[in-house]
C-alpha cells in the first residue's frame, strides 16, 4: 500500500443545518476532517448522528450550510450543481447500502455509465469496465440485468461501478448494510484489497465488526466528532 | 455521439420495457399528427405545391388592374375595395403583341377556359378544357406521356384540328387505349385529332379543377364562337409568361407594361396596369374563388387538429411526469455517479425524441389514408387535388415531430433533472407528490382542450341538425335532378325548346314518373340569378331573386299555388309576358290587395303577375326565404342549359337507364350530366357543415379520449401511490365507499377545474366560427352544458377503475406496501 502525506479531503469547521418548518435541525456541528490519500476511514456512530449527512457532503451530493471544504486542495464547498457533477464523476466513487444499480441496464453498461459521461471512446471504456468487473469476479456476468443476480453480487457490481473511473476517494455508505454477513464479509474484504492496492476510503457504518477493518474510525454523536481513532499507526 | 446513440439504445429499451405506456402515447401521438398532417397536405396540395413541370417559379400570370371597363369581356374579373378591377384576360392581338415583343424577357403563352361537350363513339359528355396558344406546352416546360403537345405550327386556323387529352380522360373516356393516338372526337361539333396525353400528374393549371381536353386557340370561333380571332373588342384570351433566367420580374412588367401601352391607350395614361402574379402553383389569387373556399375550410380544421395535437401532447407529458416519478431512484443513481443536469434532460429528451418519431411514423400512415377521406368529405364533387405526399409535408411532418417532442417532452425532463439524489436514494414520496401536482395540472389543462373541442363539435352538429329541419319549401324525396345542356349543339334555339319540350313529355311517359319539370338553375345548386326592382309605393329598390321554369315546375317540386294559375301552354313568346310571384314578394309588394293581374317592371319588360307561390329556399339553405319570380322557360330565349326535375313513385335513379334511352334517341350530341337525387341535392348543399360536424365530433372524441386516458393514468397512479395511505385509513375504520369516492371526487375536481378553464376559451374560439354555426348563437348554453355534462360522465367512467380499485384495497396488504 503506498501511504503518503498528501490530503485529499480537508474539511474545516463544518456546519449543515436543515430547516423544516420552521424548525432548525443541525446535522453536523464544527465538524473539523483531514482524510490523506490512501488512508480506510469508517465513520460510525448512532443513528442520527450525522454520518451519511457528512459522506453526502464529502461526495459533493450536498452542500454545507457553512464551513470549507477543500477536495485536492481545491475548495468545492460552493460549486455550482454542473461542477459538482463533473468532481462527482471524476473523483468520487459511490457505494450505496441498496446498490442502487440501474435495473433496465445491463453489469456492463451500469458499470460504464459514469464512463459514457465522461465522454470516453468506447475502446477505452470496454477496456476499464473489462477490468473493473474482473477486480470484483464479475467480468462473466456482464450481460446480466440487475435483477439476475443475488444482492452480493449487486453490490460487487456496484463497487465495481464506483471504481472504473479510478476515483480519488471511494465512499460506502452501509455497503453491507442490505447484505448477509458472508456476502458482507465478501464486500469488507474487497474494500480491504482496495485499500491496499491505494484507494482511499471513507466508509459509514454502525457495525463495529465493519468498522474494525479501516484503519481509523471516527465517531459521530449528535452532529459533532467526539473520537477520531486510529486502529493501526497511520500518519496525520 | 456514442453517448447519444446509448441514450437512445436506453430510451427505446425502456419505451419497450413499458408496452401500455409505450402504445399509448405513441398511438395518441400517431392520430393527431395523422390529423393535422392529412389537414396540412391538403393545404399543402391547395396552395404551397408547385406545377409539376421544369422550374416553375418562373411562371407568372399577367393580369391587369384599373379603372378601365373593356368593351366586350369575358374571363375572370374582381374588384379591389378601391373599386379598381382586376382581370386577366386581354384581346389576341394585344396578346400577341406581348408575346411577340418580349421574346428576350420571356415566353409568353395564352389560353381560354372553356367546357365543351364532347363527342366520341356515339357518348356525348361535358369536360373542362382549355384552348391553347401553339406555344404553351413548350412554355409551361411539359411534354405528352403519349405522342405529342400542341405546336404553334397547330395553331393556325388552316391547319388540322388536333386535340391533346389528360391522362384522366384517356382513362376515364377512352381506358387507356394505347392507340388513342389518331382518334376523332367531337368538340362543339369540330371533328378533332387526338395528337397527345398528358402525363398522370399533369391535371391543368387550377387546382381543384382538371382539365382533360387541350385544343388550339386558333380554333375558338369555331369551337366557342366568341368572335373572330383577330378582335380588338373581345377580351378573352388569359396570358401567362415564363420569365428568362437573369430577367428580373420587374423588368418583365416594365416591359409587358410599355407594350401595352401601345395597343391599349388606357395603360399609357396609367387607368390600365400590368399586374403580375406567381404561377407557380398554376391559377391563383382573387381571381379564383373555389380555390380560396377551399383553403377556408382547411382554415377551421387546421385549429381543431392542432387542439388535438396539443392535447395528445399535454396527455403524454403527464404520462411522463408520472413515468419520471416512479423513476426517480434511476435518475438520483445516474446523478450521483456524476451525470449533470443537462445529460439528464437530453436522456429524458431522447425518450420523448424516440416516442415522437414512432407517433410521426404512425401520424404520416394514418394522414396517408384520413386525407383521402378528408378530401372526400370536404370536397365530394369533381375536385381534383393532387394529394401525394411531398417534400414540403415531410418537413412539416418532422417539424411537428420535433416540436410535439419538445413540448411534451421539456417539462418532464426538467423535472427529471432535478432530482436531489439524497433525497430521491433513500425515499421518493414527497416527489411523488411534486410530479403529481404538476400531473393534475396536466389533466386539467386536457380537459379545457377537450371541453374546447366537444363544445366547438356540439355547435357544428346543432347546425347541422338545424340545416336538416329548415324548411326548402319544396319535395325532396323521390325526386330526380339532371342537366341537359344543348348550347353547344348544332339546334337552331328554337328547334332546342323544341328538343327540350320533346324530353320532356318522354319522360312524362315512363312507367313511374308522376311529374318532371325543367328550369335553368336547379334549386340549392348554389347557382343564383338575381336583380333588383322598384316595388310600387316604395321609394327603396327591392332585391329579387329570378328562375326560369317549366308549367308543372311548382307541381312537381310541391310547391303550393297559394293564388291565380301556374304556367300553361297559352303563356309561349308569342303572348304576354306572365310571371309567378312568391308569397315573400306578394307581401313585400301588396300589402292588403291581391297581387294577381299586377304588373311588375324588370330588366328592362313587364311582367304580368299570375299566380302566387309559396316560399322556397333558393341556392342557400342558410339564407332566409327571399322574394323570388318565376317567368315560364318558353317566354326566355334560353333552351340551351336545362336543369330537370323528375318526380317519381319509387327510388328515382332507377330512371336514369330510360331516361338515356330518350335523349339517345332524341339526340346523341346533348350530354347528360350532374345527374343526382333532390335529397343528395340536398347533402351536397350543407357538405361543409356535415364535414365540419363529423370531423369536429371525431377531432373532439379522440380529445376527450386522451383527457380520459391521461385522468385514468394519473388516477391510477395516484392510487398506487396513496396504496399504504388508504390501508391505514380502512385499518381505522374506512369503508370501501369512503375511499373510492375520495379518489372520484379528486378526479372530478380536476374536471371542474378543467371545465371553468375551458370555459372562458370556448367562448373566445366560438367567435371565429361565427360564420359557419347557423340557427344558433356561437355562445349557446345548450351546446357548452352539453359538452360540459358528457366530458364529466365520461371522466367518471374513466376513473371508475382505479377507484373501485383504490376501494378493493386490503389493508394487511397495503401496510405491508408502505
Amino acid at each position: 500500500m503506498n501511504k503518503s502525506n498528501e490530503i485529499l479531503i480537508f474539511v474545516e469547521d463544518l456546519h449543515k443545518v436543515f430547516v423544516t418548518e420552521e424548525v432548525e435541525t443541525h446535522a453536523l456541528s464544527s465538524v473539523h476532517l483531514k482524510i490523506r490519500k490512501g488512508e480506510y476511514v469508517a465513520i460510525a456512530g448512532p443513528s442520527g448522528c450525522g454520518k451519511s449527512t457528512l459522506l453526502s457532503i464529502l461526495g459533493l451530493l450536498d452542500s454545507p450550510t457553512e464551513g470549507s471544504y477543500q477536495l485536492n486542495d481545491s475548495p468545492v464547498a460552493d460549486l455550482s450543481a454542473s461542477q459538482r457533477a463533473r468532481i462527482r464523476n471524476r473523483e468520487v466513487g459511490f457505494i450505496f447500502q441498496s446498490f442502487n444499480l440501474i435495473g433496465d441496464l445491463t453489469v456492463y453498461e451500469n458499470v460504464e455509465l459514469p464512463l459514457t459521461y465522461q465522454k470516453m471512446p468506447k475502446a477505452q471504456r470496454k477496456e476499464r469496465v473489462q477490468t473493473a468487473l474482473e477486480k470484483v469476479s464479475m467480468a462473466h456476468r456482464m450481460k446480466h440485468y440487475p435483477a439476475q443476480l443475488s444482492g452480493g453480487q449487486q453490490q460487487r457490481v456496484a463497487v465495481a461501478r464506483a471504481i472504473v473511473t479510478e476515483p480519488s476517494i471511494l465512499l460506502a455508505d452501509e455497503p453491507t448494510g442490505n447484505l448477509d454477513s458472508a456476502n458482507g464479509d465478501i464486500v469488507m474484504e474487497m474494500l480491504s484489497d482496495l485499500h491496499k492496492s491505494g484507494a482511499t476510503i471513507c466508509m459509514v457504518t454502525h457495525d463495529p465488526r465493519y468498522a474494525a477493518h479501516a484503519k481509523r474510525t471516527i465517531h459521530l454523536f449528535d452532529g459533532r466528532i467526539v473520537e477520531d481513532e486510529y486502529t493501526q499507526s497511520e500518519v496525520m | 455521439m456514442g453517448l447519444l446513440l446509448q441514450d437512445f439504445r436506453y430510451a427505446f429499451r425502456m419505451l419497450r420495457k413499458n408496452p401500455g405506456f409505450t402504445s399509448i402515447a405513441v398511438i395518441s401521438l400517431a392520430l393527431a399528427i395523422g390529423a393535422i398532417t392529412s389537414v396540412f397536405s391538403l393545404y399543402n396540395s391547395l396552395i404551397l405545391k408547385s406545377l409539376p413541370i421544369k422550374d416553375p417559379q418562373q411562371l407568372r400570370m399577367i393580369n391587369w388592374i384599373g379603372s378601365l371597363s373593356p368593351p366586350i369581356f369575358s374571363g375572370r374579373c374582381t374588384s379591389t375595395p378601391d373599386g379598381q378591377q382586376i382581370s386577366n384576360t386581354f384581346t389576341y392581338p394585344t396578346y400577341c403583341k406581348l408575346r411577340d415583343d418580349s421574346t428576350n424577357l420571356g415566353n409568353v403563352f395564352a389560353f381560354l377556359e372553356h367546357h365543351p361537350t364532347i363527342l366520341y363513339h356515339d357518348q356525348s359528355f361535358t369536360a373542362d378544357g382549355f384552348m391553347v396558344s401553339g406555344n404553351f406546352f413548350s412554355g409551361l416546360g411539359i411534354e405528352a406521356m403519349l405522342g405529342g403537345t400542341i405546336t404553334p405550327q397547330h395553331d393556325k386556323a388552316s391547319a388540322g384540328p388536333v386535340a391533346v387529352i389528360s391522362y384522366s380522360a384517356w382513362q376515364r373516356h377512352f381506358n387507356k387505349n394505347p392507340d388513342i393516338i389518331g382518334e376523332t372526337i367531337v368538340i362543339n361539333n369540330n371533328s378533332f385529332t387526338i395528337i397527345g396525353v398528358m402525363p398522370q400528374n399533369f391535371a391543368g393549371l387550377e387546382t381543384g379543377r382538371r382539365i382533360d381536353f387541350y385544343t388550339p386557340i386558333a380554333f375558338q370561333p369555331a369551337v366557342e364562337g366568341l368572335c373572330a380571332i383577330e378582335s380588338n373588342d373581345r377580351w378573352w384570351v388569359q396570358v401567362m409568361a415564363r420569365i428568362q433566367p437573369g430577367i428580373s420580374e420587374s423588368e418583365l412588367q416594365n416591359s409587358l407594361q410599355t407594350l401595352l401601352a401601345q395597343v391599349e391607350p388606357g395603360a399609357s395614361s396609367g387607368e390600365m396596369r400590368i399586374l403580375l402574379t406567381d404561377g407557380s402553383g398554376g391559377l391563383s389569387g382573387p381571381l379564383v374563388p373555389t380555390k380560396t373556399k377551399m383553403v377556408n375550410s382547411l382554415f377551421i380544421l387546421m385549429p381543431l387538429a392542432g387542439i388535438v395535437l396539443l392535447a395528445a401532447c399535454v396527455n403524454i407529458a403527464s404520462l411522463l411526469l408520472a413515468r419520471g416519478a416512479a423513476r426517480q431512484q434511476e435518475v438520483a443513481v445516474r446523478a450521483a455517479i456524476g451525470a449533470g443536469r443537462l445529460h439528464l434532460i437530453r436522456q429524458g429528451l431522447t425518450e420523448s425524441l424516440l416516442i415522437a418519431l414512432a407517433g410521426t411514423v404512425g401520424g404520416l400512415l394514418f394522414a396517408m389514408w384520413v386525407k383521402q377521406f378528408l378530401y372526400k368529405m370536404l370536397w365530394p364533387s369533381q375536385i381534383v387535388v393532387d394529394l401525394s405526399l411531398d417534400v414540403t409535408v415531410f418537413e412539416f411532418t418532422i417539424f411537428i415531430c420535433v416540436g410535439s417532442a419538445l413540448l411534451f417532452g421539456l417539462l418532464p425532463a426538467w423535472r427529471y433533472s432535478r432530482v436531489n439524489p439524497i433525497v430521491s436514494l433513500k425515499e421518493h414520496s414527497s416527489r411523488a407528490l411534486s410530479h403529481m401536482r404538476l400531473g393534475r395540472c396536466m389533466v386539467s389543462i386536457q380537459t379545457a382542450l377537450a371541453l374546447l373541442l366537444l363544445a366547438g363539435a356540439a355547435l357544428f352538429i346543432r347546425t347541422l341538425i338545424n340545416l336538416y329541419q329548415v324548411e326548402t319549401g319544396f319535395n325532396t324525396k323521390n325526386i330526380l335532378v339532371f342537366s341537359l345542356d344543348s348550347s353547344k349543339s348544332d339546334m337552331e334555339n328554337q328547334q332546342k325548346a323544341n328538343f327540350h319540350e320533346q324530353v320532356r313529355s318522354s319522360i312524362a311517359a315512363l312507367p313511374g314518373v308522376l311529374d318532371v319539370a325543367n328550369s335553368n338553375l336547379q334549386l340549392l345548386d348554389r347557382g343564383r340569378n338575381e336583380t333588383t326592382i322598384d316595388l310600387p309605393n316604395r321609394s327603396d329598390r327591392h332585391h329579387i331573386l329570378l328562375l326560369d321554369i317549366s308549367n308543372s315546375f311548382l307541381s312537381t317540386m310541391g310547391i303550393p299555388l297559394l293564388a291565380g294559375r301556374d304556367f300553361d301552354a297559352a303563356d309561349h313568346p308569342g303572348s304576354d309576358k306572365v310571371m309567378i310571384i312568391n308569397r315573400k314578394l306578394a307581401q313585400s309588394a301588396f300589402v292588403g290587395e291581391s297581387p294577381i293581374g299586377k304588373i311588375l317592371h324588370i330588366r328592362g319588360s313587364d311582367y304580368r303577375i299570375v299566380g302566387v307561390c309559396g316560399d322556397t329556399k333558393y341556392y342557400d339553405l342558410k339564407m332566409p326565404m327571399e322574394s323570388t319570380v318565376f317567368f315560364p322557360c318558353r317566354q326566355h330565349a334560353g333552351g340551351g342549359h336545362l336543369t330537370y326535375q323528375v318526380h317519381t313513385a319509387s327510388e328515382p335513379l332507377f330512371l336514369v337507364p330510360a331516361i338515356r334511352k330518350i335523349l339517345a334517341d332524341s339526340n346523341a350530341n346533348v350530354p347528360m350530366s350532374d345527374i343526382k337525387t333532390m335529397t343528395t341535392q340536398l347533402n351536397e348543399s350543407i357538405a361543409n357543415e356535415r364535414c365540419f360536424a363529423v370531423l369536429a365530433m371525431s377531432l373532439a372524441l379522440l380529445a376527450v379520449l386522451l383527457s380520459c386516458i391521461g385522468l385514468f393514468g394519473l388516477m391510477s397512479y395516484y392510487t398506487t401511490q396513496r396504496t399504504g395511505e388508504i390501508g391505514i385509513r380502512m385499518a381505522l375504520g374506512a369503508q370501501s365507499f369512503d375511499i373510492g369516492f375520495s379518489v372520484l371526487r379528486s378526479a372530478i375536481s380536476l374536471v371542474l377545474i378543467g371545465t371553468l378553464i375551458g370555459i372562458p376559451l370556448v367562448l373566445v374560439a366560438s367567435r371565429f366560427i361565427k360564420s359557419y354555426i347557423f340557427g344558433i348563437e356561437p355562445y349557446d348554453p345548450l351546446s357548452i352544458a352539453g359538452a360540459i355534462v358528457l366530458l364529466i360522465f365520461v371522466s367518471l367512467a374513466a376513473v371508475w377503475l382505479p377507484a373501485r380499485r383504490a376501494a378493493k384495497v386490503d389493508p394487511m396488504e397495503a401496510l405491508r406496501y408502505e
